[in-house]
C-alpha cells in the first residue's frame, strides 16, 4: 500500500532570511485542498535553535487562521493527525536562510570530474568558492593558500573513473588533509567523495580521524550522470545546515520532516511545471528573495539554475554595487533624489522585514526589483530565451511581487524587466507556494502534482510582444480577432509602442486569430497562419509592442518624460479588476 | 536575518552575545571576567604557505624516509636559525629555519611550513563584563548591569568615553564645525545627525572616543567607515532626528562611560552595533590598585594539590569569625572554577588576585 494513502493532512514549511512562512493541505475524498498559510519573522540566534521555535509561532499563527489545532499544550506539532483533525501526518521543509555553504571542489580534470561535480551543484543553484584541479599544475603550497583562504565549508572531492586513476585522487587527498590540518578541528570543512571508489578505503582511513567525511557514487561512473549523487550531496549539505543553524535539527528530530535547500525546490517546481507546457519551450522562475533571487529556466524536464547574491532585503545593499543610484531612478515614476534611493536601499538591508507602507515606497521597491531581474538576464543562455520566442511562461514568486495592491504591478515588473518577445503566459505565486511542488515531489507526488494542475497560482494573462522593426508610435502594427466560447468575435487594432490590453473574462476559453500583420512585424515562436486557443488570465490578453533598445525597453532620457511614459503605461494596463465594456476599443 | 533582541535597555542587566557566525575558537570561559579589549571567540587561519626541500641539504636520496631526520614534529612552531633537521653520521650536517613559521606536514619529500596566521573573523568583549554564558565554538554571552541601546549601523570600530551631547537647541542638534571643541577629545558625544564629511574629517583631528547620530545620510558612511574613531547611528540612515527612547537613554547618561561596539566581521551576517553605558564606574583591570578579590576575579591557587593553576572564581563563601559563636573559626572561603569540569573550594587566603595582562 502506498504510504501516502496515509496522509491526509501536509504541512509546508518555507524558512527563509526574513520570514518562516507555514502552508497547510489537507485531502477530502483524495484531492488534496489547500487550507491556508501563515508566517512570522524569522529572527534569534544559535543559542535559541530559532529556526524551530519560529515554525512554531508561524503555526500557532496559521492555527489561528485556519481554527484547527496543529499543537499541543507543550507547543508541539502533534504528528500523525488524530480522528479530531488535530496535528498534521507530514511535513516539509525548505530553507533559505542560511547563505551560502562556500563548497570547494577538488578534481583531477575540467572537462571530467569537475564538470560534472559543476553539474551537481548547478541543480542546488550553488556556485564553488574554490576549485583545485590537479590539470592546474599548481604547487601544493598554492592549492593550500587558495583553499583556506576561501574558508569553505563543505569539500567535494572527485576523480578517477572506477578501476581508473587513483594516484591523483590520493595527491588531491594529500592538499586536503594538509588543509585541514592547519584548521582547528571547529573550522575543518565536511568532504563528500565522489570519486573512483577504489581510494575510498584509503581515504575513510585518512580522514574520518580529522573531519566529517561522507561519500557518494563516483561523479564520474559511467552512464549514471550526477542524480545519484545528488542525495550525497542534499546530506552534506544538511549536514552543515544543522551545524550552523541547530534549530533545523530540532525540526527534523520532532516532525520526521525532509529539508532540502530552497534553491533546489523552486528549481525542481519549476522543472515539474516544464512538463505543463509544450515541448521544446521554456518556462523562467522568477524569485525574489530578500538574501538572493533564484532564475530557474527549465524546457523539457531540463533545468539550468541561477542564484544571484541581490535580493529586497538584507542583501538589497549589494545592488549599489551593481548600478549607481541614478541608474536605479529610471524605473520611478516620482521624483526622488539618487541619494534617497541609496538612503532607502541601506535602510531596507538594516530592516529587511519593513513592509513598504505607501506607494511610493512600493514603487521604489518595484523599481530595485527590475534592476535585479535585468542584471540576472544578462546571463547569456537567459538573454537568448527571451530574444527567440521560446519562452512560454513565466513564474513570479517573492513576497515583493505577491504583496503588490495590484497584481498588475507584478505583471509590469515582468514585462518591463524581461521584455521578451514572442507569446508568454505570466503566473503569480500568490500563496507562496513555489517551493512547495519541488519540496513535496519526492515525499508526497501526488499533492505536488495537485497544486501544480489546480489553480494555485493566479494566471495573470498571456502577453504578447512582437518584433517590430520600425514603426511610427500609434499606428496600427496588426489586427486581431478574439472569439470567446459562445462565438462572440471581436477584432483589435494593435498599436505600435504602447500597452494594449484586451480584458477578457478570467479562467474562460478564447481562441486568437491574427488577422493581419505588417510586413515589418514578426511574432518569434508563434505561429501567426493559426488561431491560438488559450484560457484567459486576469488581465486578459495584453500586446506589448513597445519601443525596445537592446532587448530591453526604451525609456525616455529626460525625466519628466519618462514619468510620464511610466505612468502612462501603468494606466494602459490598468487595475485587475476592470470591467470588459468600459474598456473596450474595438 | 533579523536579529531578535530588546533594542534599548534604560536601566537594568545589560546581556551582549560576542558569537562567530561560523564555529571557531572560545577563548573564555564561564565566570571570567572581560575587559573591553578581551578576546572572546576567533575564527583564524594560516595565509602563507611555504616549502622547504632537505634532501640536498642533507644530501639525501629521494627514496629516503626524510621523517627520519626531522627534530621537529607536525604542529611545530620554528624560528628563524632554529634546526629543523639533521643527519648524524661521519657527515653531520643540519637544516635551519631561515623564516618563521609553523611546521604542517611533508608533501613529495619537501616540508610544508605555514605563516601570517590572521584572524577571518574575530570577537571582542567591546565592554566590562562577566561571561555569563558559553557557546561551543561560537563565542560568548556577557553581562552588566546599566543602559543598552542596539544602535542601526556602525562603522567597525570599537571605542569608549564620557558620554556627552551637543547643544541639541542648537542648530537642530546637527552636529557641525560649532560642535568640535576640545571636549570632544577622548568623549563619546551624540548628536541628532551630521551633514558634512569635513566636519567628521575635522572631528577626528581631536580624537574622540566615539559619535553616535541618530541619523546619518547614506553619502557619509563610506568617510564615516575611513575614520579610526567608533560612529554608530542609532535609528535611520538619511537625515533626522535622534529617537526620543535614545535621546531619553543617552541622557539619563551624560558624564557616564560610554562603549561602543561596532563589528563588520561576521561573513554575510549583519551586526548590529551596540552602546552599553554600564552603571558603575568602571576602573581598567591593569589601573586598579585594589585588585579586588571578587566573582570574576582571575587567581591563582598559592599552595596545594592544585598549587599553581589558575581559575576564576564563581563563589565568595563567608566563613565565621572569632566573634561567632561557633567552636570552629572558619575562614572566607572562595569556589574557584579551573576548568568546565574542576572546580575547588578553598580558603580565601590560598589564593592570589592576579592579572595576566598588566
Amino acid at each position: 500500500m502506498n504510504r501516502n494513502q496515509d496522509i491526509h493532512t501536509v504541512l509546508y514549511v518555507d524558512i527563509g532570511s526574513v520570514n518562516t512562512r507555514v502552508c497547510l493541505f489537507d485531502r477530502m475524498d483524495d484531492k488534496y485542498s489547500f487550507i491556508g498559510a501563515a508566517s512570522a519573522t524569522t529572527s534569534g540566534d544559535i543559542t535559541n535553535q530559532f529556526e524551530y521555535l519560529n515554525v512554531i509561532q508561524a503555526v500557532e499563527k496559521l492555527e489561528h487562521a485556519t481554527k484547527r489545532k496543529i499543537l499541543d499544550r507543550n507547543q508541539n506539532i502533534v504528528m500523525p493527525a488524530t480522528l479530531d483533525h488535530s496535528g498534521i501526518d507530514q511535513v516539509a521543509v525548505s530553507y533559505t536562510c542560511i547563505p551560502d555553504p562556500r563548497i570547494a571542489v577538488m578534481g583531477l580534470t575540467h572537462a571530467g570530474s569537475l564538470q560534472n561535480v559543476y553539474d551537481l551543484l548547478s541543480k542546488v543553484g550553488v556556485k564553488p568558492v574554490a576549485e583545485i584541479c590537479a590539470e592546474d599544475g599548481k604547487t601544493v603550497c598554492e592549492n593550500l593558500d587558495l583553499f583556506l583562504q576561501t574558508a569553505p565549508r563543505i569539500v567535494i572531492v572527485s576523480g578517477g573513473t572506477e578501476q581508473g586513476a587513483e594516484i591523483g585522487i590520493y595527491r588531491l587527498g594529500e592538499i586536503l588533509m594538509l588543509a585541514c590540518r592547519s584548521l582547528p578541528k571547529e573550522q575543518r570543512p565536511i568532504i563528500l567523495y565522489a570519486g573512483n571508489s577504489a581510494a575510498k578505503k584509503q581515504m575513510e582511513r585518512v580522514f574520518s580521524q580529522i573531519t566529517d567525511i561522507s561519500f557518494s557514487t563516483n561523479v564520474l561512473e559511467s552512464g549514471s550522470g550526477v542524480q545519484p549523487t545528488l542525495n550525497g550531496l542534499m546530506n552534506v549539505l544538511r549536514k552543515d545546515l544543522e551545524s550552523r543553524a541547530p534549530g533545523f535539527r530540532i525540526l527534523r528530530e520532532k516532525t520526521k520532516c525532509s529539508v532540502i535547500p530552497g534553491e533546489f525546490a523552486f528549481g525542481r517546481t519549476i522543472r515539474l511545471m516544464s512538463r505543463l507546457i509544450r515541448q521544446n519551450r521554456h518556462i523562467l522562475g522568477i524569485d525574489i528573495g530578500a538574501h538572493q533571487t533564484i532564475l530557474a529556466d527549465a524546457v523539457n524536464l531540463a533545468l539550468s539554475l541561477h542564484t544571484l547574491p541581490l535580493g529586497i532585503g538584507n542583501n538589497i545593499g549589494n545592488l549599489l554595487n551593481e548600478y549607481t543610484p541614478s541608474d536605479l531612478q529610471s524605473w520611478i515614476s516620482f521624483q526622488i533624489k539618487s541619494a534617497e534611493i541609496q538612503d532607502y536601499i541601506l535602510n531596507k538591508s538594516y530592516y529587511p522585514d519593513l513592509i513598504p507602507a505607501n506607494k511610493y515606497s512600493a514603487e521604489i521597491e518595484l523599481a530595485l526589483a527590475r534592476a535585479i531581474v535585468m542584471k540576472g538576464i544578462e546571463n547569456e543562455s537567459l538573454s537568448a530565451i527571451l530574444s527567440d520566442g521560446s519562452l512560454a511562461m513565466v513564474f513570479l514568486s517573492g513576497a515583493v511581487l505577491r504583496n503588490v495592491e495590484d497584481p498588475g504591478e507584478a505583471l509590469l515588473f515582468a514585462m518591463d524587466s524581461l521584455a521578451p518577445v514572442g507569446m508568454v503566459d505570466y503566473l503569480l505565486d500568490m500563496n507562496g507556494l513555489s517551493g512547495a511542488i519541488g519540496t513535496l515531489a519526492h515525499l508526497n507526488p501526488v499533492l505536488a502534482s495537485q497544486i501544480t494542475s489546480t489553480s494555485a497560482y493566479l494566471n495573470l494573462g498571456k502577453v504578447i510582444r512582437p518584433s517590430v522593426r520600425s514603426e511610427q508610435p500609434g499606428k496600427s502594427i496588426m489586427t486581431v480577432s478574439v472569439r470567446d466560447d459562445a462565438g462572440n468575435t471581436r477584432k483589435y487594432d494593435i498599436p505600435f509602442n504602447r500597452i494594449y490590453r484586451i480584458p477578457l473574462e478570467y479562467g474562460k476559453n478564447y481562441e486568437l486569430e491574427w488577422t493581419k500583420i505588417s510586413h515589418n512585424v514578426t511574432i518569434p515562436g508563434v505561429k501567426t497562419w493559426a488561431p491560438a486557443g488559450f484560457k484567459s488570465g486576469c488581465f486578459g490578453l495584453v500586446f506589448d509592442t513597445r519601443e525596445e533598445k537592446d532587448g530591453k525597453i526604451k525609456l525616455p532620457k529626460e525625466k519628466a518624460a519618462r514619468d510620464k511614459k511610466l505612468q502612462s503605461w501603468r494606466t494602459e494596463l490598468g487595475p485587475w479588476l476592470v470591467k470588459q465594456e468600459e474598456e473596450s476599443h474595438a | 536575518m533579523p536579529e531578535e533582541a530588546v533594542h534599548i535597555i534604560s536601566s537594568g542587566t545589560v546581556r551582549c552575545a560576542r558569537l562567530l557566525s561560523e564555529d571557531g575558537t572560545v577563548v573564555v570561559f564561564k565566570g571570567q571576567m572581560a575587559d573591553p579589549t578581551t578576546q572572546i571567540a576567533f575564527r583564524k587561519i594560516w595565509s602563507r604557505h611555504f616549502s622547504l626541500n632537505i634532501l640536498d641539504a642533507l644530501d639525501l636520496d629521494p627514496a629516503d624516509n626524510i621523517r627520519e631526520f626531522l627534530t621537529i614534529k607536525e604542529g611545530d612552531f620554528v624560528s628563524v636559525g632554529e634546526q629543523i633537521a639533521k643527519r648524524e653520521g661521519k657527515r653531520k650536517l643540519s637544516v635551519t629555519a631561515k623564516a618563521s613559521g609553523r611546521f604542517l606536514g611533508i608533501s613529495a619529500n619537501r616540508l610544508i611550513f605555514e605563516s601570517d596566521p590572521v584572524d577571518i573573523e574575530s570577537r571582542v568583549a567591546g565592554f566590562p563584563g562577566v561571561v555569563t554564558d558559553i557557546v561551543n565554538n561560537r563565542g560568548a554571552y556577557l553581562e552588566t548591569s546599566g543602559s543598552y541601546i542596539k544602535g542601526l549601523w556602525g562603522n567597525g570600530k570599537c571605542g569608549q568615553g564620557i558620554l556627552l551631547s551637543i547643544d541639541m537647541e542648537k542648530n537642530n542638534g546637527i552636529f557641525d564645525l560649532d560642535s568640535i571643541s576640545v571636549d570632544l577629545a577622548g568623549a563619546v558625544v551624540f548628536a541628532n545627525t551630521c551633514t558634512d564629511a569635513n566636519v567628521l574629517k575635522t572631528a577626528a583631528k581631536m580624537t574622540p572616543g566615539g559619535l553616535i547620530f541618530g541619523s546619518l545620510p547614506s553619502y557619509l558612511l563610506p568617510v564615516a567607515v575611513s575614520l579610526p574613531f567608533p560612529i554608530i547611528v542609532t535609528d535611520w540612515i538619511g537625515t533626522g532626528k535622534i529617537s526620543n527612547p535614545v535621546h531619553l537613554t543617552l541622557g539619563e547618561n551624560i558624564i557616564k562611560f560610554a562603549y561602543l561596539y561596532s563589528d563588520n566581521s561576521a561573513l554575510g551576517k549583519l551586526i548590529r552595533p551596540e552602546i552599553i553605558i554600564p552603571q558603575d564606574e568602571y576602573i581598567p583591570e591593569k589601573e586598579n590598585p585594589l585588585n579586588h578579590l571578587g566573582i570574576g576575579s582571575q587567581v591563582r591557587i598559592i599552595e596545594g594539590f592544585y598549587g599553581g593553576e589558575l581559575g576564576i572564581v564563581v563563589d565568595i563563601l563567608p566563613g565565621n569569625d572569632e566573634n561567632s559563636d561557633n567552636m570552629e573559626i572558619a575562614p572566607d572561603q572562595v569556589k574557584i572554577c579551573i576548568d568546565e569540569e574542576t572546580y575547588v573550594t578553598l580558603p580565601k587566603n590560598n589564593v592570589e588576585v592576579i592579572n595576566l595582562k598588566s
